[in-house]
């Protein structure tokens, strides 16, 4: 012993293997760089195509000898599923070869079965587990594959006929899912993921998950509710950002104003520096959220590797807040118009919010799904408009509003009054005025009810819009 | 993986293999005065091939050939100057019906069915065979197989 470190020389070029198909390429690449020879590669064949007859007899129940062409290539990919699951077990290549030189092809294949029925019995666990701890979250995509999808996979999955099927494979996106590989090892592959990201998911209050979601659906435009999206990213990535602002990790509602300062601390920075404030903050937030699952601690520092790559593009083409989910509560402290014309929602939206609003019965839910979903001042006075909301409801949204959003709305129903008026709101005879709908007389209602003082700060944003137009 | 990338490389071997099975039913058919000579079997194994690679089939033994050729040497109306050719077109029947009836029917029955066609509707015939019987045959097999559907469908 030389105390070095000896890397030893094998002739087989890992390159050419394919994981896909790897007793073929390694019988491929053993044959070129002469550990084995053409007769024993032929032997090999001959004996998978009488496992193959077997099969065939087993698949028909003996009732036919011959099959459909695609259901012998189906047979033929599950066989070699199951040799490449115990050839594939050496580290070393040409092990591989030696045993496939020396041991019997139909034993390979049994030790290959058992291996893969151990994988499956290992997923089907996981698949217990994963159901049992399901998070209990409003996305479709999730709840159908976590309790229909993945269930149905194991009913359906047959060992012997189709062992490299990944027919279910599953709508719920992950962050890492490699769909190189096939069959059962896939299953396991995406459940230890979803397990992983389950886990984490689980550190953060079912509340604020809500709202987090809600944000991103405004945020990107979509109905959350239905589009296959990454729960696990849209909580790492807030929870990052969030201590990048000051908060602490557990915090995912981030407003303007912290936006800002998370803007302003990533801005100009290198890969090299961005890497390293992000590495930095991954740190804090295991520490902060007590993470002692080591592969959860590798999954996010996995998933921190490829974020900074993204943040840093974010920033430099000025499109942080695709990737930071700014919440709208509290826009109007920020300075500046408080609805946002430009964030009009499209058509469709627009009739799913109006629906749910119609089906939601809960009046918080009802209010944070305007606030969280409806950015532009047209929207806004639609929705209101859109007969979904009844009695106190009008005045629940009002209540949730700021000051500025407030001066806007008045000035969109008093507009002739405040010119005659010299833009004084308290000097608008409210009682007199006649409401043209249900939401401006509840409206009218809510801000006779305001107390002195917040009726004053509204007068005064009125001023100031009406100064600035 | 393609299932004829792996024959062709084997292929020469397993036609040999292939052919001698064919000559092995000669064995059983001699009594009746059917014989087949090398060629014969030869070509028949060559059709059967292309037989099975034109109606998108795989077949690793020549068991359901034998047991054809077994059925129908027993069938009165056959004759050792027609023997070989008949085999042929019957082959061609048997992996027809088998696409048709979608793999429903077992190779034994449905070789049984197939002699039992030849041997009392057609007379023999094999022309008057695939020509009529065996669209008739399809036509109330599906409709049978629609009705239990229906049923099936209905007892739920």
């Amino acid at each position: 012993m030389t105390g070095h470190d000896i890397t030893r020389y094998t002739p087989i070029r890992s390159e050419n293997l394919d994981p896909n198909q790897y007793t073929l390429s390694l019988l491929k690449e053993g044959f070129r760089a002469g550990l084995i020879d053409r007769q024993r590669v032929y032997g090999i064949q001959e004996q998978v195509m009488l496992i193959l007859k077997d099969l065939i007899m087993r698949y028909t129940k003996g009732d036919s000898t011959s099959v459909r062409t695609e259901t012998a290539e189906s047979l033929l990919n599950s066989i070699y599923y199951s040799i490449d699951a115990y050839t594939g077990c050496f580290a070393d290549p040409e092990a591989g070869i030696t045993v496939l030189k020396s041991e019997n092809i139909k034993d390979i294949y049994g030790k290959g079965v058992e291996i893969v029925e151990r994988v499956f019995k290992e997923a089907r666990q996981l698949c217990q587990d994963i159901v049992r701890n399901k998070l209990d979250v409003p996305l479709e995509v999730y709840n159908t594959s976590v309790t229909e999808d993945i269930p149905e996979f194991f009913e359906h999955y047959s060992i012997m006929f189709g062992a490299h099927d990944t027919a279910g494979s599953f709508d719920y996106p992950l962050v890492f899912d490699d769909m190189n590989v096939r069959g059962v090892f896939y299953i396991r592959n995406y459940l230890t993921h979803l397990d992983i990201e389950t886990q984490f998911c689980r550190l953060f209050e079912e509340k604020d998950i809500y709202k987090t979601l809600a944000v991103y659906g405004r945020t990107c435009k979509i109905d959350y509710k239905e589009s296959p999206v990454n729960l696990f990213e849209i909580l790492v990535n807030n929870s990052i950002f969030s201590l990048l602002s000051g908060k602490e990790a557990k915090e995912l509602m981030i407003t303007g104003a912290q936006f800002e300062v998370i803007r302003r601390k990533l801005a100009g920075t290198d890969y090299l520096q961005m890497k390293n404030i992000l590495d930095t903050a991954a740190v804090r937030l295991i520490t902060d959220l007590h993470i002692d699952r080591p592969e959860l601690v590798e999954y996010i520092y996995r998933y921190i590797n490829g974020f900074a790559l993204r943040v840093l593009n974010a920033v430099k083409s000025d499109n942080l807040n695709n990737i930071v989910m700014v919440s709208a509560e509290g826009k109007s402290q920020s300075g500046g118009s408080a609805f946002i014309e430009s964030e009009r929602l499209s058509d469709e939206s627009f009739r799913l919010i109006v629906h749910r609003l119609m089906d939601c019965t809960d009046v918080y839910d009802k209010v944070n799904m305007i606030i969280t979903g409806v950015r532009s001042l047209e929207d806004f006075i639609d929705v209101l408009s859109a007969d979904c909301l009844f009695g106190d409801e009008f005045e629940a949204v009002f209540a949730a509003l700021g000051d500025t959003e407030l001066a806007v709305l008045a000035k969109t129903i008093f507009d002739d009054e405040l010119r005659s008026n010299s833009y004084e709101l308290s000097k608008i005879d409210m009682d007199k005025f006649n409401a043209s709908s249900e939401w401006e007389a509840a409206y009218i209602r809510f801000v006779q009810g305001l107390d002195k003082k917040r009726k004053n700060s509204v007068g005064d944003h009125v001023a100031a819009l009406t100064s600035i137009d | 993986m393609t299932l004829p990338s792996i024959f062709n490389s084997m292929g020469s071997l397993m036609k040999e293999l292939q052919v001698s099975e064919m000559l092995k039913t000669n064995e059983e058919t001699e009594k009746y005065g059917l014989i087949l000579t090398a060629e014969e079997a030869a070509e028949l194994v060559e059709v059967r091939n292309q037989l099975l690679h034109s109606y998108g089939r795989v077949e690793l033994d020549m068991e359901a050939t034998r047991k054809l050729i077994r059925s129908f040497s027993a069938s009165p109306f056959i004759s050792q100057e027609e023997y070989a050719a008949s085999i042929k077109e019957l082959q061609e029947v048997f992996y027809y019906l088998k696409n048709e009836t979608e793999d429903e029917i077992g190779d034994d029955n449905l070789i049984e069915i197939i002699t039992g066609l030849l041997n009392d509707s057609c007379g023999g015939s094999i022309e008057l065979l695939r020509g009529r019987e065996l669209e008739a045959f399809i036509r109330e097999y599906r409709l049978k197989r629609r009705m239990n559907d229906c049923l099936m469908e209905g007892g739920r």
